[in-house]
């Protein structure tokens, strides 16, 4: 018995281990998330965008960063809140930082694009590569865009973006923030 | 061929100053207003909070002057081009403004009458064309917010023109809206809400229409207008709305 027990330790030992790998693995592969479950989470995203954009317009940006570390630990694959991130820095002048946010909403936008490619998420990663890169390589980016699109909405869009030049001190506007709601609710 | 809707004065009330229902000293609450515009009897007036609302008045302009094909507002129909409907605005800075937005008569903007070779406006017909750099935290907008705009500001005597297009730049889900607002004189701002009608078309590709306005212009010659173009968005998770500001007159 004890010969025996000897013979099959390593499987026993090797099963010990491999059990609770096992196990984790199978609430790695959690169930589909429900319809109720993606509009809450749709619904946080949300209101995190706004509390973010309030802040930003507010031009607090110590209070921003700190909100922004919250949002990255919940929304670790949003680029929009490493786009705001390195605008906040760049408002700050503090541009090694906001170089580096900015390259990794580039970072994830490109994972995002090679799973779908969504028209908007191309044209929010061309921008940030005006940010860091400068008109001509946008403009570049811009025609690899055109020649991958060909619906006319899309060409009239890219042209239409063609013209448009990164101005930090244009974005998040507190005025044009309240004047939206002020005369947007008249037209309800 | 213009077609005017005759004002209804009869159902006009005072209050005990004398002050004209609607008139800047007079104006209508917003449950009057709402109330008024149910039933289709809303003739235009001031109202608490909102400032100028406009008569639902539909011309079809037949002079060269205005643009063929696009309907608009008509906020001041007296005949008597004399009459300053920004009355309030005078030197002594009383409010004397009363029948302001009702009144009937026809619908010439004073556009041919006598005084309009002495407005003190510059006789001015430009379009303006540019872009609202703008960044919307919702997920998946982003800098798609960005829209071109582009205005046509006209003046004829003292009648003020706003005309308002934007390309939205495939993002087509969004409700666009612009209102402009003017000064004059005094401190206080009167807002006018760009409209369109179902016949209004601009042939323009990419563009869409947004609407437009007239806006008597006070006899004093002091204005300064603004326009304000947004929009209003239904995300799905939430409703969002974005916004420029643009001075237009005096540039």
């Amino acid at each position: 018995m004890q010969r025996l027990f000897g013979i099959y330790r390593p499987i026993i030992v090797l099963a010990f281990l491999l059990i609770p790998v096992m196990l984790s693995c199978k609430l790695v592969k959690e169930e589909p998330i429900s319809e109720e479950q993606q509009k809450e989470i749709a619904r946080k995203r949300f209101l995190a965008g706004e509390k973010l954009e309030d802040i930003l317009c507010e031009k607090d940006f110590k209070h921003a960063l700190s909100y922004l570390d919250t949002l990255h630990a919940a929304f670790p694959r949003d680029p929009q809140f490493y786009f705001c991130e390195g605008w906040t820095y760049d408002m700050l002048e503090d541009s090694i930082r906001s170089r580096a946010a900015f390259a990794h909403a580039v970072l994830i936008y490109d994972s995002l694009i090679a799973a779908k490619q969504d028209f908007g998420d191309m044209i929010n990663r061309a921008f940030i590569i005006q940010i860091l890169y400068g008109q001509n390589t946008y403009q570049q980016t811009l025609d690899s865009m055109q020649q991958k699109k060909s619906t006319p909405e899309d060409s009239f869009a890219i042209k239409v973006y063609r013209k448009v030049v990164y101005k930090k001190v244009e974005l998040f506007k507190l005025e044009h923030r309240i004047n939206a709601k002020k005369f947007g609710e008249l037209f309800d | 061929m213009t077609k005017i809707k005759i004002y209804n004065l009869s159902t006009s009330s005072t209050d005990e100053g004398g002050n004209e229902k609607g008139s800047i000293s007079n104006p209508f609450t917003v449950a009057e207003y709402e109330a008024l515009l149910n039933a289709g009897d809303w003739k235009g007036g001031f109202v608490e909070g909102l400032g100028f609302c406009l008569p639902q008045v539909v011309v079809t302009p037949s002079g060269a002057s205005f643009p063929s094909g696009v309907s608009y507002y008509d906020s001041w129909t007296f005949s008597d081009s004399s009459y300053d409907s920004w009355g309030y605005d005078g030197d002594n800075g009383n409010n004397n403004g009363s029948n302001t937005g009702g009144g009937q008569g026809d619908n010439n903007h004073n556009d041919n009458g006598d005084s309009d070779s002495n407005s003190p406006y510059p006789q001015i017909n430009e379009t303006q064309e540019g872009i609202a750099l703008l960044y919307k935290g919702t997920s998946g907008i982003g800098m798609q917010s960005t829209f071109l705009y582009k205005y046509t500001i006209r003046i004829i005597g003292y009648t003020m023109f706003v005309s308002v297009s934007v390309s939205s730049v495939n993002f087509n889900s969004r409700n666009f809206w612009a209102t402009a607002v003017l000064q004059g004189n005094g401190n206080k701002k009167f807002h006018f809400p760009l409209s369109r009608d179902r016949h209004d078309t601009l042939s323009e590709t990419g563009w869409t229409l947004v609407g437009n306005v007239y806006i008597e212009l006070p006899k004093s010659g002091n204005a300064t207008a603004w326009l304000y173009i947004g929009y209003n968005h239904d995300s799905g998770a939430g409703y969002v709305n974005d916004s420029t500001e643009l001075r237009i007159y005096p540039q």
